[in-house]
């Protein structure tokens, strides 16, 4: 059901009257059965294929998406978990059988996933199909209803979306909701049975407000500087191929992009020659004309990256042009930039690389230490000692060695964040688990009441002896 | 700075030398809690005895008896539980390392309950120890006499820096929960869970909120009501009614009711004497504030056994009420006390609407030989966790997780959940920098032809199952057909 932007009061009535009837619809059971989620699942799959060019013509509207960066990480990202969940959705339902003690051997000790009711997920801009998309198949597969508020920043998407969901799914259990900030923080005074949000942490304080009130459990996928060390021996031509991919894809606006890099001043000086060759080839002498570039998404987005570059005491080595009118910023890297930096206060989310020259492994380890725990955590070296250091002395959501963004895609590794870059996971089973409830059930028969007995008062120093032995763990291998 | 302050600061300085990632050194803290459980037995049922008037052996049975088998636990599967967990790859990976790493967190919070001042304290201690985290455990206040033993004690056998006691009341509590902790592990009420969760909104941090709610209790009029009436008066009235899975309410039809009554005034009289005031296994309300609060519950409902109270004694009997309905006074909260109202319902469908016309709560028991109805109690209710059968016990099985759902609770802990939760598990792949040209695919200037294969291999879904399993069949065929050459050879 495609719902206006109402105003103040009538905006709150709006929201209440979809939630109620989403609840009304849960309540009726008809989103548990596994046939039902997978004809949902099914017809997502279908709006996908049968309106990919809109889809594409959408993205390209909004970000001046590349087409090829559009089909991977949009598109073909969505279906693989649509595929994954449909084939997996069967025995992901099945009830899991625990290992009991010789107290409760004879009983049905197992733990059922079962859907929460009615979630609310908020998507963002940056991605705004495979975002908003990927955790609603999860949340469909889990059997909820779900309330879908795409970013309205990336407005044709956020069109698109309103207007082609309510014709493939269930109006009755899934509408979408449009509005800005205003109208999300109405939404927000709601009660849902979960809250899945994707964006800035300033906004993610918000909502855990909201949540709290009405003890709402949530998935905070955040953002956060994520760091590339490059150490060690380093085949610096890979490197640097596999660093500017992750880095300018979607112009940079990726919550897993590479934000900065560390490195020596020796790995540098290999590194330079090496991205700026890398640049040329894949975007060509003057990248505003390259068709494989996208564009930053808005003006204020546009003006906060230029004013931080503006602030930057480091030295552009390529790049640095820029258009507002094409919301244009040329693929940029700078070198000599210090820890206090005005592009290191903050997280960049653009085509922006600064590269800070450390000592030693340590410092380069102490620097990404000191700031907030990363969505992802990048290190580069042909020695795998290297790798591993890193590995054991830092934290991050995920970790990826000698490549950037590409962990993201395999939905066996759950996504997410720790600390500040967020709370929670998802894609492929994990996303299952998030929106499912893991209930823990107990079936007793009526016999070995005198078992029981032990437990009764009056209670004895003999009972308890027996107790003792029986609810142990190591009695299970006497049988 | 505060005292609060400084002790998180502390923790968070000692957890950054490093010395809890070392599986030997957490075994160590572990073994530790164990020695402090068993040498410190006595001192510990003296302080519950003086909170709950709870007697020795009650505290062995419901406190340190499953800590203890917790502890074990962790001590012989950390190994397990600790090591990098392989996943299943995608072609593009397929010569990649691919693997979940459980991280510790940092610094954790635990805010423990009275109600089982040490099991409910120390239990998601384990898990924090075990997954390798500092942590910070404030017990509850209200449960005086434990708070300050565990306080005196617990440094003698813990890391002091890394796992400090800090005790107090609603002030304390408030300024440590102004710190920044990387997990806040709460057991208590709703009100103050959303208390708790809204100052870990500041920071972000993710919580596990174990709370309460009104759990109900269905007795199907077939079944065995002798056997279900013993196992209903047993895990209501242990540690006097205090217990956050203990039925709040019974629903059954109007047929069985007197039955339902009989039994259980049997049952409290063979459990706990005539007088259950002496006798030295039935507890006490843990003040006189609660126990004002439970006796007014029984306003407006007809007392059918028991109903007596000594306030200066904290002691209400073992009390039935019956003539309640959903508008009852004793309806309107979490009972948490030794009263057991019996609510009237025509049948299993009215007893399903009744409960889910309230909060979901921490556990809903069902007392059937009917497996169909027990099916039908899963399928139609919601619930922290569902028992048939019997009261409480599925609390004693450390591989079911434990947590509550909607306002009674999110997360869960226990056994292997403990760790998990206290865990950060995070994704890794290990890439080398070599076999460059399979990635060419992806790069810019993108054509339709890179596209295709790019769409193939990198973000395309294989069936590893069938693939694998393709694979053996091959293996397989090609080994019968050289097998059947050689015989055909033979002959």
């Amino acid at each position: 059901m495609y719902f206006n932007r109402c105003e103040n009061g009538k905006r709150m009535d709006a929201h209440v009257q979809v939630l109620e009837r989403l609840r009304a619809t849960f309540r009726s059971g008809v989103t548990k059965p596994e046939q039902f989620r997978r004809t949902q699942l099914n017809k997502l799959k279908s709006m996908i294929k049968e309106n990919e060019e809109e889809i594409l013509n959408a993205l390209h509207k909004d970000l001046a998406k590349p087409k090829f960066e559009a089909v991977l990480s949009e598109v073909d990202m969505l279906n693989n978990e649509l595929i994954h969940a449909v084939s997996n959705l069967k025995q992901w339902m099945q009830p899991e059988y625990v290992g009991t003690n010789l107290a409760t051997k004879l009983d049905d000790c197992f733990v059922r996933r079962e859907p929460l009711g009615v979630v609310l997920i908020i998507g963002p801009w940056n991605y705004p199909i495979q975002l908003l998309m990927v955790p609603l198949v999860a949340a469909i597969a889990a059997g909820n209803c779900v309330i879908i508020k795409p970013s309205e920043i990336s407005a044709a998407t956020d069109n698109l979306i309103a207007e082609l969901l309510p014709k493939y799914l269930s109006q009755d259990c899934y509408a979408v909701i449009q509005g800005g900030a205003e109208e999300t923080k109405e939404l927000l005074k709601n009660r849902f049975d979960h809250i899945f949000y994707t964006g800035s942490q300033k906004v993610a304080h918000k909502i855990l407000e909201a949540a709290s009130v009405h003890l709402t459990p949530v998935t905070l996928e955040l953002g956060g500087k994520c760091p590339c060390i490059l150490f060690g021996h380093v085949n610096a031509t890979a490197a640097a191929r596999r660093l500017v991919w992750a880095k300018f894809f979607n112009s940079g606006q990726s919550c897993v992009a590479p934000d900065y890099v560390l490195c020596s001043k020796a790995t540098r000086d290999a590194l330079v020659p090496a991205i700026l060759e890398v640049i040329k080839e894949f975007y060509g002498e003057d990248p505003q004309t390259s068709p494989d570039l996208a564009r930053i998404v808005s003006s204020a987005h546009w003006t906060r990256l230029m004013e931080l570059l503006g602030k930057s005491k480091g030295r552009i080595i390529v790049g640095g042009e820029s258009n507002q009118e094409d919301k244009y910023i040329a693929p940029t890297v700078l070198v000599d930039v210090a820890e206090d930096d005005a592009l290191m206060q903050e997280e960049i989310f653009g085509p922006i690389l600064p590269i800070l020259t450390v000592e030693s492994l340590q410092e380069g380890i102490d620097i990404m230490n000191s700031k907030e725990k990363p969505l992802a955590l990048y290190a580069f070296s042909d020695e795998s000692s290297v790798v591993n250091t890193v590995l054991e002395k830092t934290n991050s959501g995920g970790f990826c060695s000698n490549d950037g963004i590409i962990h993201i895609t395999l939905p066996t590794l759950p996504f997410g964040g720790v600390g500040g870059s967020g709370w929670g996971s998802y894609h492929g089973r994990w996303g299952f688990e998030t929106f499912s409830h893991q209930r823990a059930c107990m079936l007793r028969g009526w016999t070995l009441e005198r078992l029981n007995g032990l437990r009764y008062p009056p209670y004895t120093e003999n009972k308890l002896s027996w107790l003792r032995w029986t609810a142990s763990p190591k009695s299970c291998s006497l049988m | 700075m505060s005292r609060e302050q400084l002790v998180v600061e502390r923790a968070r300085k000692a957890f950054r030398t490093g010395n809890t990632k070392p599986l030997e050194y957490r075994i160590q803290q572990l073994k530790s809690l164990l020695r402090f459980i068993s040498e410190r037995r006595k001192d510990i049922a003296d302080a519950v005895k003086r909170d709950l008037g709870k007697s020795e052996h009650g505290t062995e049975l419901f406190e340190t008896m499953g800590l203890e088998g917790e502890i074990r636990l962790a001590i012989g599967k950390l190994a397990e539980w600790a090591a990098p967990r392989p996943v299943e790859k995608t072609p593009v990976t397929l010569l990649d390392e691919v693997y979940i790493m459980p991280e510790p967190l940092g610094v954790v919070l635990i805010i423990g309950a009275w109600n089982y001042p040490w099991a409910v304290t120390l239990q998601p201690l384990v898990g924090a120890i075990a997954a390798g985290n500092a942590a910070v455990i404030k017990p509850s206040e209200v449960s005086s006499h434990s708070a300050k033993l565990m306080e005196d004690l617990l440094p003698q056998y813990l890391d002091k820096e890394l796992y400090p006691v800090v005790t107090g009341g609603v002030t304390e509590t408030q300024e440590l929960l102004k710190q920044r902790f990387d997990h806040i592990f709460y057991t208590g009420s709703s009100t103050v869970g959303k208390l708790v969760m809204e100052a870990a909104a500041r920071h972000l941090t993710p919580v596990t909120l174990e709370l309460g709610g009104k759990s109900p209790c269905y007795i199907d009029k077939n079944c065995d009501i002798t056997v279900a009436c013993r196992r209903i008066t047993w895990g209501k009235f242990v540690n006097c009614g205090q217990t956050c899975i203990a039925p709040d309410y019974i629903l059954c039809e109007p047929s069985i009711q007197s039955r339902v009554v009989e039994e259980i005034k049997k049952n409290i009289k063979e459990f706990y004497t005539d007088d259950p005031k002496t006798f030295e296994d039935y507890g006490r309300i843990i003040n006189q504030r609660h126990l004002k609060r439970i006796v007014g519950l029984m306003e407006g409902s007809t007392v059918a056994v028991g109903g007596d109270s000594d306030e200066s004694q904290c002691y209400i009997a073992p009390t039935v009420l019956t003539g309640v309905t959903g508008t009852s006074k004793v309806m309107r909260e979490e009972i948490f006390g030794p009263i057991l109202p019996i609510i009237s319902v025509n049948s299993v469908d009215e007893a399903i609407c009744f409960i889910n016309e309230r909060e979901k709560p921490l556990v809903v028991y069902v007392f059937t030989n009917d497996n169909k109805l027990i099916k039908r109690m899963i399928a139609e209710t919601s619930s922290g966790a569902l028992l048939a059968n019997d009261c409480l016990v599925h609390f004693t099985v450390n591989t079911l997780p434990f947590g509550g759902v909607g306002n009674s609770g999110m997360g869960c802990y226990r056994g292997r959940h403990s760790f998990d939760q206290l865990s950060h598990l995070r994704s890794c792949l290990i890439k080398k920098l070599k076999m460059e040209v399979v990635n060419n695919m992806r790069y810019p200037p993108h054509t339709a032809r890179k596209m295709g294969w790019a769409r193939f291999f990198l973000v395309k879904q294989v069936n590893m199952c069938r693939l694998r399993r393709m694979a053996l069949l091959t293996l397989f065929t090609a080994i019968a057909a050289i097998a059947v050459q050689r015989f055909l050879r033979r002959g």
